[in-house]
């Protein structure tokens, strides 16, 4: 691989010679070795998972004591009772686990696939991955993992075939009969989530090189955000799911017909495509919001034709379409929603018949008709159903409300136990404000209607509520910026993994949040304001443009946008989220100068023991966000999720009173020694916002921390931990290894408190510690040997 | 609906919990040797009377100078008027409560009491005591009936209802703990 330095000179002149606009580049390639596993299989990186796992143990929360998954069952699992095949509870556990991040890994890797051979059928197997030139790696997962180093699109089939094989795989050992021991399937789950981050990466690169999306730089333009974004005067083409290339392909017609100059169309996108399509039109297509907003906004009617390409995608979309006569074009064969497929059908004629309402949709498989049949399906509509255009008034639902007997089937339907009937019998007496705080925290997804005994349109009634509201719901988002730059890394990787940046927080995931968009924006304000780095992506990314400080701006308006401290970057789409797990593996290479070809297991331990990064899910609700989080788990990376991520039935848990599960090897002698619970946790449900944040400062926390990144970290921990609960962290003292590292701002605090509870200042502190032997083996005494 | 899962969907398994009146939900925790009490962010819920869950449930642990865990930063709170209290996050609770040997004051805890929880956490939370903490009997105070205790109070959805109920177990619990 190659490294370049570059340097210009305006104008000098050296005796006789005078230079004027000279650029020289030099590039410096450096033989990086194939590491040790390339390609894992199901087994070969089981000894890094055992050694988490034997730290992080599975803990389980058994949301069935059934297994019904063949005829022998169902078979009841409680009190130690076993399934006809042999299989425990616990076991069953982490089968499930496993199949869930076998669904997510195999809906990003399909998504690449798709994205990929629509790519080189456009642009050809050698389009070139160029990200720009302060990116020479390109694809750190896809290294790190699979050992290729993709130079083209074609390249990338190659990871892509690796990946499907060992999803098939571990798939396989889910059936009845397979793989019999909980730990085993942990380690499946664990590999299935590294899979993922290539599957992600290799959609993400494909689309930045192929469809000039921003390629990591800076100051990114800001594209428009929120259900407020209503103009009566367009024609608009709301476009619902993941994959761009329908939505390039729009974009594209409007393009080559002359229709963008004439500025009649309007596209907008709901949840991870939103992101994809502002980042190919670098800020000149809508974001509406995450998924959360998605039957809200059918509902206004607003949208003229509604594309649906693949994952988020509200199982009800046709039928809700239908109510307010907009057409659903299907994209994809993995999404038809029973659709008639018309792909084969000219342009002109499936608009034809759509308009005309004889099928609520069509499927078509067919990227560059649908950019046609979008286009123009909207134009004609735009015409045909101007009365849907309008948000419904509570006047107009007003007997819908008198139908209300108070029954609570809406609220104990609704997935966040939310006061829906007290709201609707409030707003029978008058009083629509309860249902406007309800409104608030709805996650939108309407099952509190289907459960209504007396069909009351419950949504209707809470964008009826919002009525005066919802037009100003605009805010402003940069559009994603996609992968961290490799220059980013040399400025700041020394700061990150010495502990003076005191972390990187990735707020990502899905928009089942607990209360309410608002919470990610909290969050992403307060760790910016200390100095962390906060990378966002999906619907967590939108979530956080969507709150306004007092004067009006959002976080992304507030702060920069570089990979710097104290900055807020949205990475982009569900997929960018390889772009984090990749700058992290970038910063063992650029800062640490250590291999990542083919070397996971090393880059991992690296990670865990050295970079101070925490996930934040808060509102993570798919299988791909399982995948997600698994994938960075086996990375050595925490994640935190919301207090309905107990749903996942297991999290990683460190026990911090266990002296045994803290050891670790000293790189200089080789020893095993104490390095503290850093970090305590690899995956850790959090009940409230509080705790969420106190966790992620205290999951930052690493043993490679020097003194003073230390102190840096632990001010915030206590700071906030005191403002919260009003004393000192009860397990403080087992984060101090000696003086040095106890804050200057609670120094007498501290020492009191340590006095109190016996602490004594460690024997032997190191700061390059290793959880593998093999790895010791290798840089013994500090050098590196032949291997 | 009294003793079905409050929210649907969230019948978890073969065993749920029995039904306890507020009378014998006191005596279960009076006749407990060593019990705990849990305490989440929903606690803070004021009932018709102006009083919040958290009142009731520190005037009930009083009674027993039952030891108090509480999740959330009403914790400041709870010190002022109740030392035998404690700060600690939801998650390492449990990660404890399924150890046999762990205990806040050297005698294993025989009952777990929760109260002042947001229901769908809890009731996956507590598949794992369920399951995995066969030492330790649960009892749930909730407003809602908890399938994934040993023992519950039925459906309560009006809060007037609920707070009789615990008005009934606090004077219930406080006659029997004085005649013990």
């Amino acid at each position: 691989m190659k490294r370049n330095l570059r340097f210009r000179i305006d104008e000098s002149s050296i005796g006789m010679l005078s230079l004027k606009d000279l650029e020289v580049t030099i590039e410096e390639v450096v033989r990086e070795v194939q590491g040790p596993t390339p390609m894992p299989t199901l087994g070969t990186l089981r000894r890094w998972d055992m050694i988490l796992l034997n730290r992080y143990r599975p803990f389980y929360m058994p949301a069935c004591d059934y297994c019904c998954l063949c005829t022998y069952g169902k078979c009841d699992l409680s009190e130690g009772k076993r399934g006809a095949c042999g299989i425990d509870i616990r076991t069953q556990q982490a089968r499930i686990v496993a199949l869930a991040c076998a669904i997510g890994a195999a809906t990003h890797c399909a998504h690449a696939r798709h994205l990929v051979e629509f790519l080189i059928h456009k642009y050809g197997r050698d389009h070139k991955l160029d990200l720009g030139p302060e990116i020479n790696i390109v694809a750190p997962n896809t290294m790190l993992v699979t050992g290729i180093v993709p130079k083209t699109l074609g390249d990338l089939e190659k990871a892509l075939e690796y990946v499907e094989r060992e999803i098939t795989k571990a798939l396989c050992s889910i059936h009845t009969g397979q793989e019999g021991y909980y730990l085993d399937y942990e380690s499946k789950a664990l590999h299935i989530g590294m899979l993922d981050h290539v599957a992600m990466e290799v959609a993400d690169i494909a689309q930045i090189a192929a469809l000039n999306f921003p390629k990591g730089e800076e100051e990114q333009p800001f594209v428009e955000l929120g259900l407020g974004l209503i103009d009566y005067t367009k024609a608009t083409i709301l476009c619902i799911g993941h994959n761009v290339s329908d939505g390039a392909e729009i974009v594209e017609y409007l393009d080559k017909s002359g229709l963008k100059k004439i500025d009649l169309v309007e596209i907008a996108g709901l949840c991870c495509t939103a992101h994809d399509i502002s980042r190919h039109t670098h800020g000149e297509s809508k974001i509406i919001g995450p998924i959360s907003h998605q039957l809200k906004y059918i509902r206004m009617g607003f949208a003229d034709t509604i594309v649906i390409d693949e994952q988020c995608i509200n199982i009800k979309v046709v039928e809700e379409a239908r109510k307010v006569m907009s057409p659903v074009i299907a994209c994809t064969d993995k999404v038809m929603h029973g659709l008639p497929d018309l792909t084969d059908l000219p342009a002109d004629e499936i608009v034809k018949l759509l308009a005309s309402g004889k099928y609520p949709g069509a499927a078509i498989l067919d990227e560059e008709k649908v950019g046609e049949v979008a286009v123009k399906l909207a134009l004609r509509m735009a015409v045909i159903r101007g009365k849907y255009k309008k948000i419904p008034t509570l006047e107009e639902l007003k007997k819908e409300v008198e139908r209300c007997v108070r029954c609570h089937s809406c609220r104990r339907n609704c997935p966040q136990d939310l006061p829906i009937s007290d709201a609707i019998y409030e707003l029978k007496k008058g009083n629509p404000d309860l249902l406007r705080k309800v409104a608030e925290y709805c996650l939108g997804c309407g099952r509190c209607e289907d459960a209504c005994p007396r069909q009351i349109p419950i949504i209707s009634l809470m964008i009826a509520v919002l009525e005066r509201e919802l037009p100003n719901e605009r805010y402003r988002i940069r559009i994603g910026r996609g992968p961290i730059r490799d220059t980013e890394i040399r400025a700041v990787g020394r700061d990150i993994v010495l502990g003076q940046i005191p972390g990187v927080i990735a707020l990502v995931g899905c928009a089942n949040w607990p209360r309410g968009a608002r919470e990610n924006a909290i969050m992403a304000r307060e760790f910016a304001r200390r100095g962390f780095i906060v990378v966002a992506t999906g619907c967590a990314a939108m979530a956080i443009g969507m709150m306004k400080d007092e004067e009006g701006r959002t976080p992304y308006e507030e702060f920069g946008d570089a990979f710097d401290r104290g900055c807020i970057l949205n990475i982009g789409s569900c997929v960018a989220n390889a772009h984090i797990s990749g700058a992290l593996i970038k910063i063992a290479n650029i800062f640490a100068g250590r291999n990542i070809i083919g070397n996971y297991e090393e880059i991992a331990d690296y990670i865990l023991n050295r970079v101070g990064a925490c996930g934040i899910a808060w509102g993570a609700m798919s299988q791909k966000a399982a995948s997600i989080a698994t994938g960075f788990n086996r990375l050595g990376v925490p994640v935190i999720v919301g207090p309905h991520g107990v749903k996942y039935r297991r999290m990683l848990l460190g026990d911090e009173e266990d002296y045994e599960r803290w050891l670790a090897i000293d790189m200089r002698t080789g020893k095993r020694i104490y390095v503290g619970p850093a970090p305590q946790h690899l995956i850790y449900s959090a009940e409230t916002l509080e705790e969420c944040m106190v966790m992620a400062v205290k999951l930052c926390i690493r043993p490679s921390d020097t003194p003073q990144g230390r102190a840096i970290k632990l001010a915030h921990y206590i700071d906030l931990y005191k403002k919260f609960y009003g004393k000192l962290p009860p397990d403080l003292h087992l984060f101090i290894r000696s003086e040095a590292d106890i804050p200057v701002t609670y120094k007498q605090e501290v020492l009191e408190y340590l006095r109190e509870v016996g602490w004594k200042p460690w024997e032997y502190i190191s700061t390059d510690v290793t959880l593998v032997d093999r790895i010791y083996e290798k840089y013994r005494g500090g050098k590196k040997s032949t291997e | 609906m009294a003793s079905q899962p409050w929210l649907y969907g969230f019948g978890f398994g073969i065993r749920q919990a029995q039904v306890v009146t507020p009378e014998h939900a006191a005596r279960i925790i009076a006749q407990a040797q060593n019990p705990l009490m849990i305490i989440g962010s929903e606690c803070e819920i004021r009932l018709p009377s102006g009083m919040r869950i958290i009142d009731y449930a520190i005037e009930i642990a009083k009674i027993k100078n039952i030891p108090i865990i509480v999740t959330t930063g009403i914790i400041k709170e709870v010190r002022e008027v109740y030392e035998n209290c404690r700060h600690m996050f939801l998650m390492e609770i449990f990660r404890k409560l399924i150890n046999p040997n762990w205990n806040l004051n050297g005698k294993p805890h025989d009952l777990a009491i929760f109260i002042g929880h947001i229901y769908y956490m809890i009731s996956h939370l507590l598949t794992a005591t369920r399951h995995f903490a066969k030492h330790l009997k649960t009892l749930s105070l909730d407003r809602y009936y908890q399938p994934n205790v040993n023992f519950s109070l039925q459906n309560q959805p009006l809060l007037n209802v609920y707070e009789i109920t615990l008005k009934k177990i606090v004077n219930t619990l406080r006659g029997l703990v004085g005649t013990q």
